[in-house]
C-alpha cells in the first residue's frame, strides 16, 4: 500500500523535478571526485615521511601489502615497506629531517617512528631486508639516538648522530660509517664502536661484527653506486682513461673552488713535518 | 542554491588541486631570499630559507643545489650529502654535485669516497682551471695519505780557527807536585788552520694512519778535516728514533739515541741515551720548548771519564713579523767514573734572527756556560771552575729554492769569538773562528 503510494508519489512527479534531481547527483559525485583530487589520500596509518627524490620504480606496500608508486612529495606512511627496482633510488625525508636514501633493487619497512619534539622523545626503527641504504640521522639522533635503529638480518644499526651506508643481503651486513660521532653495530654475538670515517664492519649470520675496517675505494664505490645515479665508481673505465689526457680546452661548465684551507684542514699535515700549504 | 554552492565547492577543490601542480613549477619565494643570503654569505640564513623553499619544492635540482651549498658552508656536511645525493638521484651525469659531494666527503673524512668522485670529474675533461683545482684536491689528498716522509740538510763548510789546538793564553800554569805548588811553562802556542767540514742531517719519518702518533728517526753525520793539524780530524755519527705525538698545540718527542765520536780516526766515545722534547705553542707568537736527556758516555781514551750525563733545557721562541728571538736556559750534571771529571754546568743561549729583504737574513747570538768541577784534579791545586763565552753573528741568503719550497739551497757566512776563563790557567783560552757554509735542504 505504501509502496504503490509512492510509486504513484514519484510517477506522479513533473519531469523538470526529476532532471534536477540527476543535476544534483552529478553534481555531487563531482565534487566528490573533486575532493579526491585536491586532497591527499587519507590513510588510516599515520604519515612519517615524504619522498623528496625518486627515480626509477619505487614502490611502497602498506601493512596489508597492497601497493602503490612513489613520486616525489609522496607520503611514507608508519609500516610502509618501500622497494626500489633495478636502477632505480629514492631519498625519504621524515619529519624530525632524518633522511634516508635506498638504492637499487632495495627493501625498507618503517617498523615503527615517532617524533615528540616537545617530549624530546621519539623512535626510528627502519628493517632493512635487502638492498643498499645510507641513513642520515636527523633531530631525533639528537634527543634520543637510543631509540633509532636500523635492522637487518644479521645486525642492528644504532646512530650517535651521523651518517652511514650499507648494504645488506638476507645473510649478510656491509656497512661504513660516513661522518659525524659514530655508529654502533650489534647482533647476539657481539657490538663493534665505529668512529672513523671510511670505516665500518662486516657481520655474517650467525657471527659476531668483524672489528671497524678501514672500506676498500672498490667496496664504497659499489655500495655509492647503487645509491645515487651512477654514483662515485659508477662510470665506466673509458672515462677513467682519458684522465691523463688532461683538461679539454671548452667552456666553462661549473667552476669550482680551488681546496680552500679548511678544505685540507682534516688531511693533517705530513708526519710531523711542517704543515704543508693547502694547495691554491 | 544549494547546487550552485556545491558546484562552487567542487570548482574551489579543483583549483586548489591544480593549483599545487602549478605551483610546483615556480620557484617558492623562500628560494629568491635564500639565494640571497648565500651570494651575501649568509649560510645560516641562507640555509633555514632554502629548507623552507625544499620542503616546498623538493624536486627543484636549482633548490637542492643552493640548499647543499648552503649546508656545506654552514657545516651541515652530513645535509650537503644528501642533498647533492638528490641532485645525483635525478640527474646522474650532474658532475658540479659530484664535486661538490667530493668536497663535503673530504670534510667529513671520507677521503676514498670524496677521491673517487674527484676523479670520476676529472676523467669528464671539465674545464682547465677546473680540472686543475681538482688536482690540487687530489695532490692535498695523495699528501695526507703518503706515510713516509724524508726530509734533512747537507751542508758543506769551510772555516779558519785561529787556534785550533785551544792554547792557553796564560803562559805558564800552577800545578801541584806533592803538595808543593809549582807555576810550569806552558809551551804552547796557538795554531790556525784551515777546517772543511761535511755535515748531513736525515730525517725519516713514518706517520701512522688516523693517529696523531708519528715514528721519527734522525741520522747526523759530521765530518771535520783540519788543513794541517790533521790530530783534530772529528767524526760523529748520532742515529735517534722514537715516537712523536702532535697536539693541538703541541708536539711531543721522545727518542733513544746511539753516537758515537771519532778523533783523528781513533775512537773516542761513545753514548747512548733517551731525550725526550716538548714544543708547546703558546700562541701565534710564542714558542716554548722544553727537553731532558740522559745519556751514559763511554770514553775510549780515559776510562776515567766514562760518565752518566743528565740535560734539561727549557725557553722560549719569539716571533714577531720578521724578527726571532731565541732564549734556552740549560742544566747539565755530568757524574764521571772519576769525581774530578764530573761537574755541573749551567748554560744560557740568546739567539736573535731577522729576515731581510731578498732572501737575506741575518742572526747574532751570545752563549753563555759556566762549568764548576766537582773535585779537585790532583795535578791542580783546586777544583777546575770554567767561564766560557761565544760571541756570533752572521748573514745568510737563500739562493735557490723549488716552486713547492721544500727544497732549497742557502749560503751563509758567520763569525764566533770564544773566550773561555777558568781558575786554572791552562783552561784559559782564546779563538777566533771565520766560517762560509753552503748548505742544500730536502
Amino acid at each position: 500500500m505504501t509502496m504503490t503510494a509512492t510509486n504513484k508519489t514519484c510517477s506522479a512527479r513533473p519531469f523538470g523535478e526529476s532532471r534536477m534531481k540527476h543535476s544534483i547527483a552529478r553534481t555531487l559525485l563531482l565534487g566528490f571526485f573533486a575532493l579526491i583530487l585536491a586532497c591527499p589520500p587519507a590513510y588510516a596509518a599515520k604519515q612519517v615521511a615524504t619522498v623528496v627524490a625518486t627515480r626509477g620504480d619505487v614502490q611502497a606496500f602498506d601493512a596489508k601489502g597492497k601497493s602503490r608508486p612513489l613520486a616525489i612529495q609522496t607520503p611514507i606512511f608508519e609500516e610502509d615497506s618501500i622497494k626500489t627496482g633495478e636502477h632505480s633510488q629514492v631519498q625519504i625525508m621524515f619529519s624530525d629531517n632524518t633522511l634516508i636514501n635506498l638504492g637499487n633493487a632495495t627493501t625498507m619497512k618503517i617498523a615503527e617512528y615517532r617524533w615528540q619534539p616537545e617530549q624530546k622523545d621519539g623512535a626510528l626503527k627502519t628493517q632493512v631486508k635487502e638492498g643498499t641504504f645510507r641513513v642520515m640521522g636527523g633531530a631525533l639522533t639528537k634527543t634520543a639516538p637510543q631509540n633509532f635503529k636500523t635492522e637487518t638480518p644479521t645486525a642492528t644499526i644504532g646512530i650517535r648522530g651521523s651518517m652511514y651506508a650499507g648494504f645488506v643481503t638476507p645473510d649478510f651486513l656491509s656497512v661504513v660509517f660516513q661522518g659525524g660521532k659514530g655508529i654502533e653495530v650489534t647482533n647476539a654475538f657481539g657490538t663493534v664502536e665505529i668512529t672513523k670515517p671510511g670505516f665500518g664492519t662486516k657481520v655474517a649470520l650467525t657471527k659476531p661484527p668483524l672489528p671497524p675496517m678501514k672500506f676498500t675505494a672498490q667496496e664504497i664505490g659499489e655500495m655509492n653506486k647503487s645509491l645515487s645515479g651512477n654514483g662515485a665508481g659508477g662510470k665506466d673505465d673509458k672515462k677513467e682513461e682519458q684522465k691523463d689526457k688532461g683538461p679539454a680546452p671548452k667552456g666553462e661548465q661549473g667552476v669550482m673552488a680551488a681546496p680552500a684551507p679548511a678544505d685540507t684542514a682534516a688531511l693533517g699535515g705530513g708526519g710531523g713535518q711542517q704543515p704543508r700549504s693547502a694547495p691554491r | 542554491m544549494a547546487q550552485l554552492k556545491l558546484f562552487a565547492f567542487a570548482l574551489i577543490a579543483l583549483h586548489l588541486s591544480l593549483a599545487q601542480t602549478v605551483a610546483a613549477t615556480e620557484l617558492p619565494p623562500s628560494y629568491s631570499l635564500g639565494k640571497q643570503y648565500f651570494d651575501q654569505g649568509r649560510f645560516e640564513e641562507a640555509y633555514t630559507e632554502l629548507h623552507k623553499a625544499f620542503v616546498q619544492d623538493p624536486a627543484n635540482l636549482e633548490i637542492n643545489f643552493y640548499l647543499g651549498r648552503a649546508a656545506f658552508e654552514s657545516g651541515r656536511l652530513e645535509e650537503a650529502v644528501m642533498a647533492f645525493d638528490r641532485i645525483l638521484i635525478a640527474n646522474p651525469d650532474a658532475e658540479r654535485a659530484k664535486l661538490e659531494l667530493a668536497r663535503a666527503h673530504l670534510r667529513l673524512g671520507s677521503r676514498e669516497l670524496a677521491k673517487q668522485y674527484f676523479k670520476e670529474v676529472q676523467a669528464t675533461n671539465p674545464p682547465e682551471q677546473v680540472w686543475k683545482n681538482i688536482q690540487q684536491f687530489l695532490d692535498a689528498i695523495a699528501a695526507s695519505e703518503q706515510r713516509h716522509f724524508i726530509n734533512g740538510l747537507f751542508s758543506f763548510g769551510f772555516s779558519h780557527d785561529d787556534n785550533v789546538n785551544v792554547a792557553p793564553t796564560e803562559s805558564s800554569v800552577n800545578v801541584n807536585l806533592g803538595g808543593l805548588t809549582l807555576p810550569i811553562t806552558i809551551d804552547q802556542k796557538a795554531i790556525s788552520d784551515q777546517i772543511y767540514n761535511t755535515t748531513l742531517v736525515a730525517n725519516h719519518i713514518y706517520k701512522f694512519e688516523d693517529s696523531p702518533y708519528t715514528w721519527k728517526t734522525t741520522a747526523v753525520n759530521y765530518n771535520a778535516f783540519y788543513g794541517s793539524q790533521n790530530i783534530h780530524d772529528i767524526s760523529f755519527l748520532s742515529l735517534a728514533s722514537g715516537p712523536v705525538f702532535q697536539g693541538q698545540n703541541y708536539l711531543w718527542q721522545i727518542q733513544g739515541m746511539l753516537n758515537t765520536v771519532d778523533v783523528a780516526y781513533d775512537r773516542y766515545q761513545s753514548a747512548c741515551g733517551l731525550s725526550s722534547t716538548l714544543t708547546w705553542l703558546v700562541d701565534q707568537s710564542i714558542l716554548f720548548n722544553l727537553g731532558a736527556t740522559v745519556q751514559q758516555k763511554n770514553n775510549y781514551q780515559d776510562g776515567d771519564k766514562d760518565a752518566n750525563n743528565y740535560l734539561i733545557t727549557a725557553g722560549p721562541v719569539f716571533t714577531r713579523g720578521p724578527d726571532r728571538f731565541t732564549l734556552s736556559l740549560g742544566k747539565e750534571l755530568e757524574n764521571a767514573a772519576n769525581d774530578y771529571n764530573s761537574y755541573d754546568r749551567f748554560m744560557l743561549l740568546a739567539r736573535y734572527d731577522r729576515q731581510l729583504p731578498l732572501d737575506f737574513a741575518l742572526f747574532a747570538s751570545f752563549r753563555f756556560q759556566n762549568t764548576k768541577y766537582d773535585k779537585t784534579d790532583p795535578l791542580y791545586i783546586s777544583n777546575r771552575a770554567d767561564n766560557v763565552l761565544d760571541l756570533s753573528c752572521g748573514l745568510s741568503k737563500r739562493l735557490w729554492q723549488t716552486e713547492d719550497k721544500r727544497r732549497s739551497l742557502s749560503g751563509q757566512l758567520s763569525y764566533t769569538n770564544t773566550k773561555a776563563e777558568s781558575n786554572i790557567a791552562l783552561y784559559q783560552y782564546d779563538k777566533n773562528v771565520t766560517a762560509a757554509e753552503l748548505t742544500f735542504a730536502f
